[in-house]
């Protein structure tokens, strides 16, 4: 019955997109204290470490998508708006983002498909965060010759990558999509129809 | 006889963009993402009618992540020869230890890149592109058009965040420019914002399914297909002699 395919509505895109949009204005205000710190690390030949900590904002709207509408597909869907959005603002990679997208957004799929779209608590949010990382970064090891660099180097991108997918991909995501729940204004959605189901089961306690 | 490109199919752009940048990361030649960055910064300048005053404002940032990526392969990638990567992925084939080639290498395909990128978005229309997209990739008129909403409302999204902003400011309350209690209220409201303008379109009789008419129609022209495969293949056979070396050019 849950397995049903998903048919978006245009709130649904709206929704997904302006949250593309906000999660842009998050990058924005982090992206010139990456190339700060890129161009601190450049001399020493480690600039593109700058960048790093930043990877998790950019994987943000798909699991946002997942944790809020909680079917199948919706991950690579919202990232494939999220890319063409960039796109639309000028993009100076233009639609190669888009492909990135796709990628960045199986990443997440995987692990909410682990657990078959059954679970949307902790556990599969955390799990996004590496396979995100894991696909994202196979992606770019491809794209940019990441190769080339020494073993240390890559595993230190992977790690500063995890990290930052951590906090901001899993962590800081499910919370703002609990903080929205909890608002109220995520009624129409399942997370805000759980949410407000608890309530429901809170009031028959106190009964 | 001037050919313009902003004329070419936007969706048979991009698939010409998307083809060459997967090509491309495959190719191993500095030459060939150098030529590919020259015709591409050859047809932004001159094969365009539309306006190119963003141009530096684009090209500076570029020009400082090829930066980076040059000194990422100079410093680092002299030593990467000894690494069981490295051979992996080259198959052995260590062209050049230099630490120059290498980084010239590593910078090179993110020009390459950035290039393919440019050429796009500045020979194409924002609503032409997303016009193309419905009419030959077969986007439905709801992703289509909550896009483009969502890309109109850019500028009220963030006068948003920054009256959140300003909100916790005049209670006293400092707030860093990534603190995320400004960027949840703004949020709260965004929500709630994507709600009544999905009621609005509708109440207008917005059809996110239905077939659509449209005042720009957007056409595949024959040119379009030559060029697109055409460069294509360009793109393909350079990569292909510069691994061979069948005709030692690239």
């Amino acid at each position: 019955m849950e397995k049903k395919s998903f048919s978006w509505k245009l709130k649904d895109v709206l929704l997904i997109a302006i949250a593309g949009v906000l999660f842009s204005f998050l990058y924005l205000g982090t992206v010139y204290v990456g190339s700060a710190i890129s161009a601190a690390l450049t001399p020493k030949g480690l600039g593109v470490l700058g960048w790093e900590p930043l990877y998790g904002i950019y994987f943000m709207a798909s699991t946002f998508a997942i944790l809020i509408i909680q079917k199948p597909g919706v991950g690579i869907v919202a990232e494939v708006i999220a890319s063409v959005l960039e796109v639309l603002m000028g993009n100076s990679f233009g639609p190669s983002v888009i492909l990135n997208g796709i990628i960045q957004g199986l990443g997440v799929e995987v692990a909410f498909a682990i657990f078959r779209y059954k679970r949307f608590d902790w556990t599969p949010t955390i799990i996004s965060a590496f396979t995100v990382t894991a696909a994202s970064y196979i992606y770019d090891c491809i794209a940019y010759q990441y190769y080339l660099n020494p073993v240390w180097m890559i595993l230190v991108q992977i790690l500063i990558r995890l990290v930052s997918a951590i906090i901001f991909t899993s962590v800081i995501t499910k919370l703002l999509c609990n903080g929205l729940a909890k608002a109220g204004v995520l009624n129409a959605y399942p997370i805000g129809q759980q949410a407000g189901s608890k309530k429901d089961y809170e009031v028959k306690d106190e009964e | 006889m001037i050919i313009c490109l902003e004329k070419m199919n936007p969706t048979v752009k991009m698939i010409m963009v998307l083809v060459c940048a997967v090509i491309l990361g495959f190719n191993r030649s500095v030459a060939v993402n150098l030529t590919v960055t020259g015709i591409c910064l050859f047809c932004i300048l001159f094969l365009t009618k539309r306006s190119r005053r963003n141009f530096p404002r684009v090209l500076l940032p570029i020009l400082f992540l090829v930066l980076v990526m040059f000194m990422t392969g100079y410093r680092n990638g002299a030593g990467a020869g000894s690494d069981a990567g490295y051979y992996m992925f080259t198959a052995g084939k260590t062209a050049s230890n230099n630490p120059v080639y290498i980084g010239l290498k590593m910078s090179s395909r993110v020009l390459a890149y950035a290039s393919l990128g440019m050429f796009f978005t500045f020979t194409t229309d924002n609503l032409d592109f997303i016009q193309s997209l419905m009419q030959q990739g077969h986007m439905k008129p709801k992703f289509a058009y909550g896009i483009l909403a969502a890309f109109h409302l850019i500028p009220q999204i963030g006068q948003e965040l920054s009256d959140a902003r300003l909100a916790f400011r005049v209670r006293g309350i400092r707030q860093s420019p990534i603190s995320l209690k400004p960027f949840f209220a703004a949020m709260v409201n965004c929500m709630r914002w994507s709600e009544t303008l999905a009621m609005a379109m509708e109440s207008k009789g917005f059809d996110g399914d239905g077939q659509r008419t449209s005042v720009r129609i957007m056409k595949v022209r024959r040119a379009d297909v030559i060029l697109c495969i055409s460069f294509i293949l360009f793109v393909l056979l350079a990569c292909i002699d510069s691994h061979f070396q069948f005709i030692p050019l690239l």
